[in-house]
């Protein structure tokens, strides 16, 4: 390691560096937490204050049906719960996952279904991604440990 | 996201291609941006939605562990775990890995819901929208067999290389 390295990357310090980082991500965490449910777009705004937005686009993506109703009413789920949709239910089941593109309805603040898409592949890409991090959580302890205050490479 | 076993996939695939150097920290660097984003929000999602209401701020703090500035303060963080000599390469390897994750998510399409790339500094969002948001699962398991076996065979060259050396 040489000039700038040296101080960025070297043991002096170190616990503040890593202190400091570890605020620094805490501060976006909640930044980002702020700007998600404080802008002034999408559902939640909407929401809000209906009558200003009454016919904005709506897009609600990989939403979970929550709630099937009859042949033109469902509810999906996502941060905001149970959010009514007016569109064809055919071939949806409870715990399906949907992209919602459509329209807001101030009088009820239901969003009219422009466009559907399903996702079938959803559950699959679940399972997939649960095997892949008991693969890597049963991995960890073959590649790393822990020596000395500092996690060291193994094999 | 792409599904997490088509991204250790083509991690273990491009580490091999590219020399065997640190491959371990390579593959961790492609998984962390789901491990630190996803699973958290996706499982307090699950209990928002069908136990309990948690306050909305749990559910979006994780997003910058998936983004570009947030994801270069992780691997600091996460290389200053481990002694000096080797921080700067643990770092790239974090860095790179995950870089290999943005790369394959950004290729997703949700239809106009990309990739905040600059946040905090810019609130846009971007996708390049090439394929579906599960067009890697037919191909996860496939590729897996074929990362494992050319990854045995790289890491055994590079074994028998370290031997000569």
């Amino acid at each position: 390691m040489r000039g700038p390295a040296i101080s960025f990357f070297g043991d002096d310090f170190r616990t503040t560096k890593m202190v400091v980082v570890a605020v620094l991500l805490a501060f976006l965490g909640w930044h980002h937490a702020r700007f998600s449910v404080e802008r002034p777009e999408g559902y939640r705004a909407f929401l809000a204050s209906p009558e200003n937005h009454d016919g904005d686009r709506v897009l609600l993506p990989l939403w979970e049906v929550t709630e099937v109703q009859d042949d033109s009413f469902y509810r999906v789920s996502k941060s905001v719960v149970g959010v009514p949709i007016v569109g064809e239910t055919v071939g949806l089941e409870l715990g399906d996952t949907v992209t919602i593109i459509g329209h807001f309805r101030a009088s009820d603040g239901a969003v009219l279904v422009r466009e559907r898409i399903d996702h079938p592949w959803r559950k699959t890409k679940g399972l997939l991604s649960v095997l892949a991090l008991v693969f890597a959580f049963a991995w960890v302890p073959k590649c790393f440990g822990w020596s000395s205050g500092r996690v060291v490479l193994r094999g | 996201m792409a599904d997490l076993l088509t991204h250790g996939a083509v991690a273990v695939l491009v580490k091999a291609s590219t020399g065997w150097r640190r491959p371990a920290v390579f593959v961790a660097g492609t998984l962390l941006p789901d491990v630190a984003s996803r699973v958290p929000s996706i499982g307090l999602g699950l209990v928002h939605v069908h136990l309990m209401r948690l306050p909305e701020w749990m559910l979006f703090a994780w997003e910058p562990l998936h983004q570009p500035f947030g994801m270069a303060l992780l691997a600091y963080l996460l290389a200053m775990l481990f002694p000096v000599a080797i921080r700067v390469s643990i770092f790239t390897n974090l860095l790179g890995g995950m870089a290999l994750h943005l790369g394959l998510d950004l290729m997703q399409s949700h239809h106009g819901a990309g990739y905040m790339l600059a946040f905090p500094f810019d609130m846009g969002s971007f996708e390049l929208g090439w394929i579906g948001s599960e067009a890697t699962v037919p191909f996860a398991l496939p590729l897996c067999l074929l990362a494992f076996w050319y990854g045995k065979r790289r890491q055994q060259s590079f074994s028998v290389l370290k031997k000569d050396e």
